[in-house]
């Protein structure tokens, strides 16, 4: 049986292939090159001096351990320390251990 | 006689071969790495001295070969060569087609090496390091080219239904990968919302890109094997939109109780209702499959079964009351891999049984390995998912047992992880036996020089089991 010889692919032009690709790759160019790069910058990534002062902590990692640790001593001196919380209401603060022994002792002597 | 083989099918047998037998070779190396990953989950001390094949990377592993490598790879094959053969001439632009091929499957290698190495994102379906996703991007619009040029120098001026899916996968995928590259990568929302686009791009990878794939295959050879008129193909358009608007929408149902705005939740139950009558106008026009012969109508009418299942399976899991049961159980897994080997994957294979003589002009070398591989895929599908399914249900009741505690549960779910562990076993089997036909039968092209066209149909056709 003869065959006739199977007609060779039509030249694609550039300029189709290229507006296809632009098409394709659109959503990538907006969504990364527009969206993104207008997006706020979470305060991770922003400059330090950029932040405004409440949130300038956050800016590296040596100022969020920094952050932390004063946090924790802060903390600790708090837990650890009589003073005062609220002086005309009466209300004052005393160390953990303290307030554990007052309420044993407050549970232990009632009937 | 008419001509099987079209100028379609040999003046473009470069690019689909090698998308083939790229995504053939990842199937077979997803395998082992999910038999590896399933014996893991009931043996966690296998491998476990090697950091890069533990489980965290195993599953990541298979996962990303299974879907980036295989399916990407063969559901584009298969989506050029419908555009091309309903176009009516050979592909244009091939060369961007191999070079978009060849930096692809870099890009899914390189892929690999990043989550074995730990840059694993732990994202479902987009375990794809973030630094790949430009080269994946720009190597898939590589491939689509020619499918595009294609299909806007279609024969027909409407077009058919076959066109619409393999067009839409082509259009959409670049779209979903973009916004989950910005949204978890480049300029990563946080908190709740990086689960949300999760949730999405998994369902948006499933219900706009792999499936439209599939059902490409199904919708243009279904007709042609039974040789009738697919019944009902009026309704074929509004399934097609029905899945392309709500199909995205689903994505939320996966964080049924999470700490999500109630809304999303809510939208994603009533998409997945909607979404039913998408899936019923598929079985409309496609039920023809069930009645026919051949192989590759056998692969496909499994896969149409298996994608109704599913999409049952997923809108009755959506509803609170069920999902109560179901989440954070086995049945997830069940679930996915019911989709994408049970539907997806034997959708692709029916595709593949049914082209590839065409595109090289021979039948395929050996029909024993033809019907091996039929009966350990089905075989192998069905104990994968009704094992996962069956330690769901054990998982589901000891979960509400607060006596239980959580390894018993793993003692209890053990026998059924290692029937799952067996059918990966099974599966790999028959994707080995697979692989090795075709590449035998794609190496008589190379060996033989003169023209293979005007095979009678006939002889096109593995014989059906």
């Amino acid at each position: 049986m003869s065959e006739e010889p199977a007609p060779a692919p039509r030249p694609a032009s550039l300029l189709a292939v290229a507006a296809i690709l632009v098409l394709l790759s659109l959503f990538w160019v907006l969504a990364v090159g527009v969206y993104a790069r207008h997006r706020p910058a979470a305060p991770q990534n922003e400059a330090p001096e950029n932040l405004p002062k409440e949130l300038a902590w956050k800016a590296t990692p040596e100022s969020r351990r920094d952050y932390l640790a004063d946090l924790r001593e802060k903390q600790m001196n708090q837990a650890g320390s009589y003073g005062w919380v609220d002086r005309k209401a009466g209300v004052v603060r005393l160390p953990v251990e303290r307030a554990m022994e007052l309420v044993v002792r407050e549970y232990g002597s009632r009937k | 006689m008419k001509a099987e083989v079209t100028p379609a099918d040999s003046r473009s047998r470069a690019p689909l071969l090698l998308l083939l037998l790229f995504g053939l070779l990842w199937l077979v190396a997803s395998g082992l790495l999910g038999l590896v990953a399933s014996v893991q989950l009931h043996s966690p001390r296998f491998l476990s001295d090697c950091a890069v094949l533990t489980y965290g990377r195993t599953g990541a592993l298979a996962e990303t070969a299974f879907v980036y490598g295989w399916l990407a790879n063969a559901g584009l094959a298969l989506a050029l060569w419908i555009l091309g053969r309903l176009a009516g001439e050979p592909l244009r632009a091939q060369g961007w087609a191999l070079a978009g091929a060849v930096f692809w499957n870099l890009g899914v290698a390189a892929a690999l090496f990043g989550v074995a190495t730990g840059d694993a994102t732990g994202f479902a379906l987009l375990g794809l390091p973030g630094y790949v996703h430009l080269i994946m991007l720009f190597s898939y619009s590589a491939i689509a080219v020619s499918g595009i040029l294609a299909w806007s120098g279609r024969l027909r001026e409407v077009p058919y239904a076959s066109h619409w899916y393999a067009a839409a996968a082509l259009f959409l995928f670049p779209w979903i990968l973009s916004i989950a590259h910005v949204t978890l990568f480049s300029a990563p929302a946080r908190g709740v919302v990086q689960a949300i686009a999760a949730g999405w791009y998994a369902q948006c990878a499933w219900t706009l890109w792999l499936a439209p794939l599939g059902l490409s295959v199904a919708y243009y050879v279904v007709p042609r094997v039974t040789g009738r008129v697919l019944p009902s193909y009026e309704f074929a358009s509004l399934g097609f939109w029905c899945l392309i608007f709500v199909g995205g929408l689903t994505g939320g149902r996966h964080l049924l109780g999470g700490p999500v705005p109630a809304w999303i939740a809510s939208v994603a139950v009533v998409s997945s209702a909607l979404l039913l009558f998408h899936t019923f106008v598929v079985l409309l026009n496609l039920r023809g499959c069930f009645s026919g012969g051949g192989i590759a109508i056998r692969f496909i009418s499994f896969g149409i079964a298996a994608y109704i299942v599913g999409a049952l399976a997923g809108a009755a899991t959506s509803f609170h009351g069920i999902a109560a049961h179901t989440q954070f159980t086995h049945f997830d897994e069940a679930e996915r891999q019911l989709a994408l080997y049970g539907a997806a994957s034997t959708l692709l294979f029916g595709g593949i049984y049914f082209a590839l003589p065409r595109i090289t002009g021979r039948a395929w070398l050996s029909g024993g390995l033809v019907r091996a591989h039929l009966f350990l895929s089905v075989a192998g599908i069905l104990l994968l998912v009704g094992s996962l399914g069956a330690a769901a249900v054990i998982q589901s009741q000891d979960l509400s047992e607060p006596a239980v505690a959580f390894a018993a549960i793993a003692g209890h779910t053990r026998p059924w992880l290692v029937g799952a562990t067996a059918a990966q076993a099974v599966l790999l089997l028959g994707n080995i036996a697979f692989t090795v036909n075709f590449v035998g039968t794609a190496c008589t092209v190379l060996k033989l020089s003169e023209p293979a066209s005007f095979n009678p149909p006939s002889a096109m056709e593995a014989p059906a089991p």
